[in-house]
């Protein structure tokens, strides 16, 4: 085995990598052989040094720094960040968002104005300032319901009149021979539906 | 693939980072705080070898971590993070050395040489005094002997002798065939020799 040669398997040898075979003939080469004795003691010396200079840190602070050398974040990233971090209030927020979305257009539909009575010919409806009147002189026989409107009583009713989720005007000119009664169901209302939807949801 | 993945320490270390990682893809930067801690004197120590002094090795090695936190999404988990990090450290630092030299450089022929020693016409910024001293002797002779490497032979070197990272990691990081990291391992090694002039 020449130099060459040998000196290739030294470099197997220190990569670890040097098979049974290859290790016995260097051995012998490196018997008789004084050059290559010496490469090869270099070379593991060199390789003994430059590892033995594996003790280097990184400065105090270097992660603080790295930390403040971070870009800002937008506001919007700050505000993903946090929801990120609260999927359990951003679910709740959603629920009660769309909850009270549903509460109001059901309220809306639910809402509309009623009147109810046998003579509606006699009564009026102001449309624009939502109210039900009774107009001076004019005589009701019967009972009156009015729902989310206002009633102006400027003439004369011969039976109950009751507003729900609305007031009762009685001019002086008007008069109610029945009971009068305003009905404000809102929070009753509000309640009820709530507790409605609540067990459609969890049954 | 993912087999040259599996290092044979620390697979505990890789349950740590992964939960870490997931985090900072998160935009968690307390868990990024963590990652930086982790990994700081693995990367200082390959940008301070490469460059050879600690003003320029601090700012590449935090440029090698914003680098981690803006393209965390990019980063594929089925690969090890440590071959990622150094990857990024030592590009990084090879870019700066090759900078310098563009600056510097009297000798239009040294540029893109794909020679082996570092023929260094200016006087190396590295070693100063500070240096030396925070250092001690030993270190200063070592660098030295790096410091007369070029750029590509220099990281191999460094991987392979101050992160002891293995054939095929090495292969990993730098995206070479194992053959190529061998041959330039071995070449480094007697380039090293020559410097550092050993006697039996």
């Amino acid at each position: 085995m020449d130099c060459k040669q040998a000196t290739r398997y030294i470099h197997e040898y220190l990569d670890e990598e040097i098979s049974e075979q290859h290790e016995m003939q260097l051995d012998e080469h490196l018997l008789h052989c004084v050059d290559c004795k010496q490469r090869f003691r270099a070379l593991q010396q060199t390789v003994a040094f430059v590892q033995s200079a594996s003790h280097i840190y990184a400065p105090l602070n270097f992660t603080d720094r790295v930390l403040a050398a971070l870009p800002k974040e937008s506001y919007g990233h700050i505000w993903k960040r946090r929801m990120r971090r609260h999927p359990f209030l951003v679910a709740a927020s959603l629920f009660v968002l769309i909850m009270t979305g549903s509460l109001v257009s059901v309220w809306n539909e639910d809402h509309q104005f009623q009147l109810t009575s046998d003579q509606l010919n006699k009564i009026q409806i102001d449309e624009v300032t939502r109210k039900v009147i009774v107009p001076a002189n004019s005589v009701v026989n019967g009972d009156i319901v009015v729902r989310n409107a206002d009633i102006d009583v400027n003439g004369h009713v011969h039976g109950n009149v009751t507003a729900i989720d609305g007031s009762i005007y009685l001019a002086s000119t008007g008069s109610i021979t029945g009971e009068r009664e305003e009905i404000h169901q809102a929070v009753e209302w509000v309640w009820y539906n709530m507790k409605r939807i609540a067990y459609l949801i969890v049954p | 693939m993912n087999l040259h993945g599996r290092s044979k320490r620390g697979n505990h270390m890789g349950l740590i980072e992964e939960n870490l990682i997931k985090k900072v893809k998160k935009g968690d930067r307390d868990a990024f705080a963590e990652l930086v801690d982790l990994y700081k004197d693995k990367v200082y120590k390959v940008s301070y070898r490469m460059l050879g002094n600690q003003q320029e090795a601090e700012d590449v090695a935090q440029e090698t971590f914003l680098r981690v936190y803006a393209n965390i999404d990019s980063y594929d988990p089925s690969y090890k993070f440590s071959t990622w990090i150094y990857r990024i450290a030592s590009n990084l630092s090879i870019d700066q050395l090759r900078k310098k030299k563009q600056i510097y450089s009297l000798d239009k022929q040294v540029e893109g040489t794909e020679g082996l020693e570092w023929h260094d016409r200016l006087s190396d910024p590295g070693q100063g005094p500070e240096d030396q001293l925070l250092t001690g002797e030993l270190q200063g002779q070592v660098q030295e002997a790096i410091n007369s490497l070029t750029p590509k032979y220099r990281s191999i070197m460094i991987l392979r002798y101050l992160e002891d990272l293995s054939l095929s990691e090495i292969s990993e990081v730098l995206k070479l065939p194992v053959s190529t990291i061998k041959t330039r391992i071995h070449r480094g090694r007697e380039t090293l020799r020559k410097k550092l002039n050993f006697h039996s």
